[in-house]
């Protein structure tokens, strides 16, 4: 799956590899708030992401505005494909909010 | 997943909405091309060329027909460069063109396995555009160095504010917003904001819902239709705004600014309205819809089941004789009147994409013939059932073929004969009554009927004595056994298969007819129904048999005694207010058994052979009738036009006038003097040669000789 969450006590990890679009949503949904659920801090890799679609970055950015809320850590772990940066440019978001 | 086949289905559907869409295009792609072959400086056809390939372009690949897109790439390219004034259009740049567009039209319908592109010829028309756009580049110095001179049909930059707000089901249709912000900043300078508070808690988050909304400022010369046609597939499912900046352009910040103002209002506005109604979920934002005419086709069924239920009902109704029954028997069928006029309205369509299309095929065999043809249209908006429009195609192709083959001499053939050099054919369409007439005239050679007559004795059709008017002989184009001739005369070639035409025509209860002056042209109408599905008929009734006649043609009823046909002498010919009018005895012609009741009853029908009357024992009254194909095994029984179920469950055969009189007259014409005792007696011989006259061909020859036709079902 190209969505995956690793985690331990207090912190998670969601891996996106390839393409995210809308097939795996639902998927990234449900991992995102096991994820904010659990741990004291969030990471997310996109380092293998090649696309993310607009119902990906709607999901990153609403877990990020919770986990802010609720006083825990959302980091971007290591640095996003060009392609990924090049897609959050020409949906007008410039970067993924609270990259690390 | 049951979820997931959903999405299968709609992004399928979606699919298919772009095929629709797409294919539309394609033809005004087409009639705009042609138009530009005629006036190759009008600056609006080039960019409505363009506008068009681009459309196809960028939807195309935005529904996941890449191969298309990238094909289309190329001629966009072309044409733009040609608004540019970079490249001159040629005849051989439209014809590319034109042919690029059945390569895409192949690709539509790939999908479908309803055709394939062929790779070669895509090959092929893409080598050639890029050399047109070479040979561009090699003249670049000069034409780079004047100002161009289609530049100015480009309006001068301006800025935009756009919305865009994706609805609920937009990415669920397989729309991606990014593709089309891509296509937006193609058209110039694109900054754009994405706007995330309507973005939810992740708990309550729909994932397949789009939530981000966009605010953008395009600074662009292009005009407000280039825009919107980014987002012409999408329109319904999304909010958009496009509004110009009227003077100059504001610095981005202020703009953002006082933009983010508005939609921080507008969005406040929306969420505190319940369910945050957008302006795609308002009623009155849906004038029309695109509905799929296989949907169309099962309405019409239900309908026609309703009526035959509700048949049934006021049978019911009569035989209980139930007041309450009845006024609620009454109103259903009023209901189910509207309901099937509704129903059938519905289904109406102009006939003018199927003119349009026309104008290709005279092009292309104009310039495969070697001659200059030029297609006018009339009455293009007339409105026929779909069904007639579905089946009319074939045998429009067939006419205008054999007009542009055979009718329509060469330039120089015609300027010899002192005509215009360039030919006219002209299709038109109007209603007559409850048909539609549909002609095909050409202002070409006429047909030759001598050699047309020639012909026929040589091929068997007709002996060499026959007495034939020219109507007759006119006729023998559309027998079978003559499309196949080789091109011996001018007319004898007329080979592309004009007994098509005449089946098909007939297969929708029309007919056709033909005038022509030789050095002058020809005409051909088709006289076709407007509907197909259900009508208005008169039930009667023979013996234990019921029948209906169609109620369009039905002029009157009256009796006819036992006296009155003494006093015809035999003769099946009765005296209606001083005019003689033959009839048809229905109890004789389908051998319906039992004795004649001692009056009769005889529906005067109007048919193209003049008044004729059809005897029955009694009319039982009008009832709508929904047409039931007989099926395959009666396909040649002609005189009947199908069969109904009736309320009390029998079977009622509709017959079909203009066919019972047709053979009436032929029977009178081809039976021998004395040999007055058969089925359908003797009539006036003047009154049959007056009839053929008047030059309706619908000869049904396979329906007397049937035996299937005599079986009363």
């Amino acid at each position: 799956m190209p969505v995956n969450l690793e985690q331990d006590e207090s912190s998670s990890l969601v891996r996106l590899e390839g393409d995210i679009g809308i097939e795996c949503a639902a998927e990234l949904k449900e991992l995102l708030i096991r994820g904010l659920r659990t741990g004291r801090s969030m990471r997310v890799s996109l380092e293998s992401a090649r696309e993310l679609d607009v119902t990906a970055i709607q999901l990153l950015w609403a877990a990020s505005r919770e986990a802010r809320a609720a006083g825990a850590v959302f980091a971007f772990e290591g640095p996003a494909t060009a392609a990924v940066n090049d897609v959050l440019a020409r949906y007008g978001l410039g970067e993924l909010p609270a990259s690390a | 997943m049951g979820e997931a086949s959903n999405d299968i289905d709609n992004t399928e559907q979606f699919k298919q909405s772009f095929r629709e869409e797409a294919r539309e295009i394609l033809v005004d792609l087409e009639s705009a091309l042609l138009e530009l072959n005629k006036n190759n400086s009008d600056i609006e056809l080039v960019g409505r060329i363009f506008r068009g390939l681009h459309t196809i372009k960028g939807s195309g690949a935005m529904f996941g027909f890449e191969r298309m897109a990238s094909f289309t790439h190329d001629l966009e390219t072309a044409f733009d460069e040609v608004r540019n004034g970079r490249l001159t259009i040629t005849a051989e740049l439209i014809d590319l063109t034109l042919s690029a567009l059945d390569q895409i039209r192949a690709m539509l319908d790939e999908g479908i396995g309803a055709a394939h592109a062929d790779s070669a010829a895509c090959e092929r028309i893409l080598a050639e555009v890029r050399r047109l756009a070479r040979l561009r580049d090699a003249q670049a110095p000069e034409t780079m160095a004047a100002p161009a001179p289609l530049s100015a049909a480009k309006g001068i930059e301006r800025s935009w504010h756009i919305r865009f707000f994706p609805g609920p089901e937009f990415l669920r249709n397989g729309a991606n917003p990014l593709l089309l912000l891509n296509e937006l900043a193609s058209l110039g300078g694109l900054s754009v904001r994405a706007v995330m508070d309507c973005v939810p808690p992740l708990g309550e988050m729909d994932p397949e819902r789009c939530y981000i909304g966009w605010e953008m400022v395009l600074i662009t010369s292009e005009d407000k239709d280039a825009m919107h046609d980014v987002f012409i597939f999408v329109e319904d499912m999304c909010e958009l705004e496009f509004d110009p900046e009227e003077i100059s352009i504001p610095s981005a910040e202020a703009d953002a600014a006082a933009q983010s103002d508005k939609v921080a209002r507008g969005l406040e506005e929306s969420r505190s309205q319940t369910g945050g109604r957008r302006s795609y979920d308002k009623a009155d934002n849906a004038t029309s819809l695109r509905v799929p005419a296989a949907k169309l086709d099962q309405y019409v069924d239900l309908v026609g089941e309703l009526v035959t239920v509700q048949a049934r009902l006021s049978e019911m109704a009569v035989r209980r004789d139930d007041l309450e029954i009845s006024q609620v028997s009454e109103e259903i069928e009023r209901l189910t009147s509207s309901l099937r006029e509704n129903s059938m309205n519905i289904r109406m369509l102009p006939i003018r994409a199927t003119f349009e299309k026309f104008r290709r095929l005279v092009h292309d065999l104009a310039r495969d013939l070697g001659k200059d043809v030029e297609l006018t249209l009339e009455g293009a908006d007339t409105e026929l059932d779909k069904t007639v429009i579905d089946q009319l195609s074939d045998p429009l192709m067939h006419l205008i073929r054999n007009s542009m083959d055979h009718g329509i001499g060469t330039r120089s053939a015609r300027t010899a004969q002192g005509k215009r050099g360039t030919a006219t054919i002209h299709l038109s369409a109007k209603h007559s009554g409850a048909s539609v007439l549909i002609s095909v005239s050409d202002d070409g050679r006429g047909i030759d009927a001598e050699a047309v007559r020639a012909r026929a004795i040589e091929k068997g059709l007709v002996a060499a004595g026959d007495p034939l008017n020219e109507q007759q002989i006119y006729a023998l184009l559309f027998q079978p056994g003559f499309s196949t001739a080789k091109q011996v005369t001018d007319v004898s070639g007329r080979g592309v298969g004009m007994d098509v035409v005449k089946q098909r025509v007939e297969s929708l209860r029309g007919m056709i007819d033909v005038a022509s002056k030789k050095g002058v042209g020809t005409t051909v109408t088709l006289r076709l129904p407007l509907t197909l599905a259900i009508i208005d008929g008169l039930l009667v009734e023979v013996g234990e048999a019921s029948f209906v006649l169609p109620l369009a043609n039905t002029l009157e009823c009256i009796e006819l005694s036992e006296a009155d046909t003494k006093r015809a002498n035999g003769k099946h010919l009765v005296d209606v207010r001083g005019e003689l009018i033959p009839y048809i005895r229905l109890r004789e012609r389908f051998h319906v058994t039992g004795a004649r009741p001692a009056i009769e009853q005889i529906m005067v029908v109007e048919t193209s052979e003049g008044r004729y009357g059809f005897v029955v024992d009694g009319v039982v009254g009008n009832c709508q009738t929904v047409i039931k194909n007989l099926g395959r095994f009666y396909r040649h029984v002609q005189v009947v036009s199908g069969a109904t179920i009736l309320g009390n469950g029998t079977v009622a055969l509709i017959l079909d006038p203009e066919r019972l009189a047709q053979d009436a007259v032929r029977d009178s014409l081809t039976r021998p003097r004395g040999r007055s005792a058969g089925k359908t007696s003797s009539r006036p011989r003047e009154r049959a040669q007056q009839s053929v006259q008047r030059g309706t061909m619908r000869s049904g020859q396979t329906a007397s000789a049937s035996p299937a036709t005599n079986q009363p079902i």
